[in-house]
């Protein structure tokens, strides 16, 4: 009686154990979530942002063709599942490829429609309308950050900045070349990420003025994200360019760090592929780099010579930890990996792209905790 | 041409029609449908039906008789790649090349005869006909797109006013005598679509609003306007083009389940129907065929 008992207990630890694990498991692992089932097949999705563990909004494009433009695409996250949102009024072809957020009840996309035309929505807590773009401008951003609202965009193909006054759109100056990404802190306090002719620049706005550093000289390299943690801690991550090659020949990613004095290059644990996102922790800090089609050198001789890298890099102050999306079934590999964090959660959201059967391509969503 | 329906109108290489596929029912197999080969242009002459058929190479046609029966008329000399071939009652025309240049062929229902073309021509891109005796080519000359008329005895140049730098997608022939072109016209590289109609004694040039739209599919439909395929900005639905006139209304085929790609290929009227064949790409699967129709018995 006693040997079952001591069995009894065992088989229960072991199966606490075993649970214990498994939710361990769960939480340590990027895990796929599906799109809703309403969205039709090849769809893609370019960016998310959260407020919280039950509301998020994710944005993009539903029912893209071989050739015909899709219909914009918003997705609402209610704790449990990805919701279609639907958009009454908004009845344009095109994609919607921005979205940000002051606040719950001001939240921002910006689109592009099939004729090239800029698109604004805004949703107020309770719905999504249609708000007038700034006239004259394309918009591919909104950023938002420090209670800024600012637009990146492009008129006449030169690059525009716009920052959102009371109830305008006002331009604000632009550092030399392009910009791709921002980092806003406060209204006198905002990093943008981009390209010169010299090669990757990052710049800084001080409320009157640009500085702006190239990062890295290499022809045809460039950033898109940044994230300040402080003022002697700033990353920025992008592509390290490339000078010509083999057509399929990989590029190799670019992490660059900020210490307050000079900028100099992170060597990563990976040697191919395209730093999509930085994502920071809930205090701040860098958490997450995504690096979309991360490719390693594979063992001398082998064919093709690359294998898998990771997709996604955990920052923990010191080192990076190497992580890979789940695999899913009938769908490729990510192409586009672009990081949300669940503000006061460790949870990230990654929305994107991924390859489909036959060359297409399937919206990818995956959650991290 | 009231017993002429283009069911299929030409397919490029790059578009061949496998042949030999299983489903044909025994005793109705087409010849050489075992071998490699692609068919082109489908026309009704009279009660029968003629295909251009590229047979491993050779070109040839092949007769359907009213009993279902086939045969086929094999080509008197091989032709390079670009081949063209029209048929009405009483003469068939097969357009080509061969190493000594282009050919024009006619076939009187027992004979073949090589025709020659006015001096200047240097490619025949397409032909057509109304009867034995009057058929249309659209040609490549030395000063630039030209259209060809047979009058029975000789082939001439038309002297159909073309755009200036335009070339020729299509020549629509019609019993009434009504002749309709449909073409692009160039300007600063840029392609736009016109139409050229012959009511008899002029011609009349229209751009109506189809962008670049190939029009190498136009078709009569049954109401009497002019339809065609565009580009559709639908993944899952193709689109029409309906030209009555200056007035031009477009319209989607009927909505398919997750697809990606709805590419009409050729259109046919058939009674108070238009029928429309072509393919469709389902998310997942390569692109199949797929037709569909408009009007006619539910």
């Amino acid at each position: 009686m006693t040997r079952r008992l001591l069995a009894a207990a065992l088989a229960a630890a072991l199966t606490v154990v075993a649970l214990m694990t498994s939710a361990v498991a769960g939480t340590t692992s990027w895990q796929h979530v599906p799109v809703p089932a309403q969205v039709r097949p090849q769809a893609t999705l370019n960016e998310a942002v959260a407020f919280g563990p039950d509301r998020a909004w994710a944005v993009g494009a539903d029912a893209v063709g071989r050739e015909a433009p899709g219909f914009p695409l918003v997705l609402r996250w209610d704790g449990k599942a990805w919701q279609r949102q639907k958009l009454p009024g908004v009845n344009w072809q095109g994609e919607l490829l921005s979205v940000a957020a002051t606040s719950p009840t001001a939240v921002w996309a910006v689109g592009r429609d099939s004729a090239g035309g800029a698109r604004l929505l805004r949703h107020d807590g309770n719905a999504w309308r249609e708000s007038p773009p700034p006239r004259g401008v394309a918009l591919t951003k909104v950023v938002t950050g420090g209670g800024e609202t600012w637009l990146i965009g492009s008129r006449d193909g030169a690059q525009v900045l716009l920052r959102r006054d009371g109830r305008d759109w006002r331009d604000v100056p632009v550092p030399p070349g392009s910009v791709f990404g921002l980092h806003i802190l406060a209204p006198d306090d905002v990093w943008a990420a981009g390209a010169t002719h010299s090669g990757a620049a990052v710049s800084h706005w001080d409320g009157q003025t640009w500085q702006q550093t190239v990062v890295d000289g290499f022809p045809r390299s460039g950033v898109s994200s940044v994230l300040a943690v402080s003022p002697t801690e700033v990353w920025a991550g992008g592509t390290a360019g490339f000078v010509g090659g083999p057509p399929g020949r990989p590029i190799p990613p670019l992490l660059v760090r900020f210490d307050g004095k000079e900028w100099s290059r992170v060597t990563l644990p990976t040697d191919f592929g395209f730093i999509n996102s930085l994502a920071p922790t809930s205090s701040g800090a860098l958490g997450w780099v995504s690096v979309a089609r991360s490719q390693k050198w594979g063992p001398p001789g082998s064919y093709p010579p690359f294998v898998p890298g990771p997709d996604f890099l955990a920052w923990n102050g010191r080192s990076f930890t190497e992580h890979s999306e789940p695999a899913v079934a009938g769908e490729g590999d990510s192409w586009v990996l672009d990081l949300t964090p669940v503000p006061g959660t460790s949870t990230v959201w990654s929305v994107g792209r991924a390859g489909g059967p036959e060359g297409a391509f399937a919206p990818r969503i995956l959650r991290y905790g | 041409m009231g017993d002429r329906v283009r069911a299929h109108r030409r397919l490029g290489a790059a578009d061949a029609v496998p042949l030999g596929r299983p489903g044909l029912e025994p005793g109705h197999h087409l010849p050489g449908a075992a071998e490699s080969g692609w068919l082109g242009k489908v026309q009704f002459v009279g009660k029968e039906v003629w295909i251009f058929h590229n047979r491993a190479g050779q070109g040839e046609i092949l007769r359907r008789s009213a009993g279902g029966g086939w045969s086929a008329v094999p080509l008197p000399q091989p032709l390079w790649i670009h081949q063209d071939f029209t048929a009405v009652p009483g003469a068939a025309w097969v357009i080509g090349e061969d190493d000594t240049g282009l050919k024009v062929l006619r076939y009187d229902g027992s004979n073949w005869t090589a025709q020659p073309t006015p001096d200047g021509v240097l490619f025949l891109l397409g032909i057509t006909a109304r009867t034995a005796e009057d058929a249309w080519a659209w040609a490549d000359t030395s000063t630039g797109t030209a259209v060809l008329r047979w009058d029975g005895t000789a082939w001439r140049d038309a002297k159909v006013p073309l755009p200036p730098n335009s070339n020729v997608h299509t020549i629509l022939l019609e019993p009434s005598g009504r002749a309709t072109i449909g073409g692009s016209q160039y300007t600063d590289g840029v392609p736009r679509t016109y139409l050229m109609t012959w009511d008899g004694h002029t011609w009349r040039t229209t751009y109506p609003p189809l962008n670049d739209t190939y029009t190498e599919a136009m078709v009569r439909g049954p109401g009497g306007a002019l339809w065609l395929p565009v580009r559709s900005d639908r993944a899952f639905q193709s689109k029409y083009a309906r030209v009555d006139g200056n007035r031009t209304t477009f319209s989607y085929g009927p909505r398919r389940t997750n697809a990606i790609d709805v590419k009409p290929r050729a259109l046919t009227r058939a009674g108070s129907s238009l029928l429309s064949f072509g393919t469709a790409e389902i998310y997942g699967s390569k692109p199949n065929v797929m037709s569909e129709r408009l009007g006619g018995r539910p």
